[in-house]
């Protein structure tokens, strides 16, 4: 089951519907009048096969647009969430405050499986240029698959670890992490080197990150089948795919991939927590 | 002179791509040293909790002499061991030790039900799949390194350069390795 699920059907159902069949009923009588009105025989043969395939192009997107609110709203219920269009998300991490315009679409929420308060949605960020005569464009717009989840009790040992897909040379989004205070943080494994690019804040501490990233995890990570990413920040672990995830198997596996995480950051803090100061 | 140049700009080319194959022989060398130690730094653990371990279980099994001694003869084996092969052997025997212990707690279930025998024996487990995991890091990071030292061309440079395959790391244990007959 995928986003596209249905589609088909909701087509066929949208260009049978009346609406549809009097568009394009009164808008080719009404484009062939045009044309013979002006006596333009291209008018006349081309202007209803055009409405014809406007109507046609209308029904397809909205059947799309259907076909994915119908499965991202099945998928929730499935797995006990909370459906919602479109949202914003606070700017917890990096990845969540990345370009200059931004929002969520498909936005299911509630209690994740161990217990987790988060979301995950479809993340669409845009990078807008302003040009020299005041106009503005949208340079570039990404659409990342991104599971969030509150871990409140991390807030104090972990302040910003960034964990992220390489991006290779020909990526088609642009490096977010822009401003941030970062360092690279070397892992022993040369999977997980060709895989990802790990950083952390620069007043992260050091064997904090050394145990987060224990030889289960780096394994795990390095080969994991979605290669997911993730930022841990400001008590707020943003588990991450860069490209959009619209069919319950992955969805799932994104959504056991942060509870796998969550539960790694949260040992560590227990751990932390339970050390004599 | 054109054919000087040519041959200039061969030379050139084969100077930098010999610069760009030693780097990468040597950081993937590196790579496998830094996962070697990855393994030790797991094995240490496993070492230090095995004390606390003979100490738990000679609270409740103190005449079991034999199966305490095994562990900590292992043990001290293992600590001393330094070159892979030899930690590999030295960790087999300490892992059959250890399962000594495991078959006291089915005999002494005052020992089984023991808070602190539990907490290490799951101390113990978790560090195992530390080790299981950075031992599957170190064999991929050897098996990309050798892979590299024996490809053509890279090899020319390895030959050259002593860049020695590694070996392979596994703790064997005997148990594992017997498959259980079935009989009908």
């Amino acid at each position: 089951m995928n986003a596209d699920s249905g589609q088909r059907q909701l087509f066929r159902s949208y260009l049978g519907s009346a609406p549809a069949a009097y568009a394009m009923a009164f808008g080719s009588v009404a484009a062939f009048t045009v044309g013979a009105w002006q006596a333009n025989l291209a008018i006349m043969l081309g202007g209803p096969a055009a409405i014809v395939l406007g109507v046609a192009g209308i029904a397809w997107y909205f059947a799309d647009r259907d076909a994915a609110n119908n499965f991202y709203f099945e998928f929730a219920s499935s797995v006990g969430l909370t459906y919602a269009n479109q949202t914003d998300v606070l700017t917890m991490t990096p990845l969540l405050g990345a370009g200059n315009r931004r929002h969520v679409e498909q936005w299911i929420y509630g209690r994740l499986p161990g217990d987790l308060s988060g979301g995950l949605g479809q993340f669409v960020w845009e990078r807008i240029q302003k040009d020299s005569d005041g106009t503005t464009s949208v340079k570039e717009r990404n659409r990342f698959t991104i599971c969030v989840v509150d871990l409140d009790p991390s807030l104090p040992f972990f302040r910003g670890i960034y964990l992220h897909p390489r991006r290779g040379l020909f990526a088609p989004y642009s490096e977010w992490l822009g401003r941030t205070p970062v360092r690279t943080v070397e892992v022993e494994s040369t999977a997980f080197v060709e895989r990802y690019e790990l950083r952390a804040a620069s007043d992260q501490e050091d064997l904090l990150v050394r145990r987060l990233f224990a030889p289960t995890v780096v394994s795990w990570l390095a080969n994991h089948p979605l290669s997911p990413g993730f930022e841990l920040k400001a008590g707020t672990l943003c588990v991450f795919v860069p490209r959009p995830l619209e069919d319950a198997g992955n969805l799932t596996y994104l959504i056991d991939a942060t509870r796998y995480l969550a539960a790694r950051v949260a040992s560590e803090v227990g751990e932390e927590m339970a050390r004599p100061a | 002179m054109t054919a000087v140049y040519i041959v200039l700009g061969v030379l050139a080319l084969l100077a930098l791509w010999s610069v760009v194959a030693y780097n990468a022989l040597v950081k993937s060398r590196n790579k496998v040293d830094e996962a070697w130690s990855g393994i030790d730094v797991q094995l240490k653990r496993r070492h230090d909790l095995v004390p606390n371990l003979v100490e738990t279980v000679k609270g409740y099994a103190s005449h079991e002499r034999e199966t305490l001694q095994n562990v900590t003869v292992a043990r001290l084996a293992a600590v001393e061991a330094g070159e892979p092969a030899a930690v590999e052997r030295a960790e087999a025997r300490l892992t059959s030790a250890l399962g000594g212990i495991n078959a006291l707690a089915e005999a002494y279930p005052d020992l089984k039900a023991s808070e602190s025998f539990q907490r290490l024996q799951a101390e113990l487990s978790g560090i195992e799949d530390e080790i299981q995991a950075a031992r599957r890091i170190y064999n991929s990071n050897v098996q990309r390194y050798n892979t590299r030292t024996q490809q053509f061309p890279t090899l020319l440079i390895a030959g050259t350069m002593s860049f020695t395959t590694r070996e392979f790391f596994e703790i064997e244990v005997p148990a594992e390795r017997n498959v259980p007959q079935v009989a009908f």
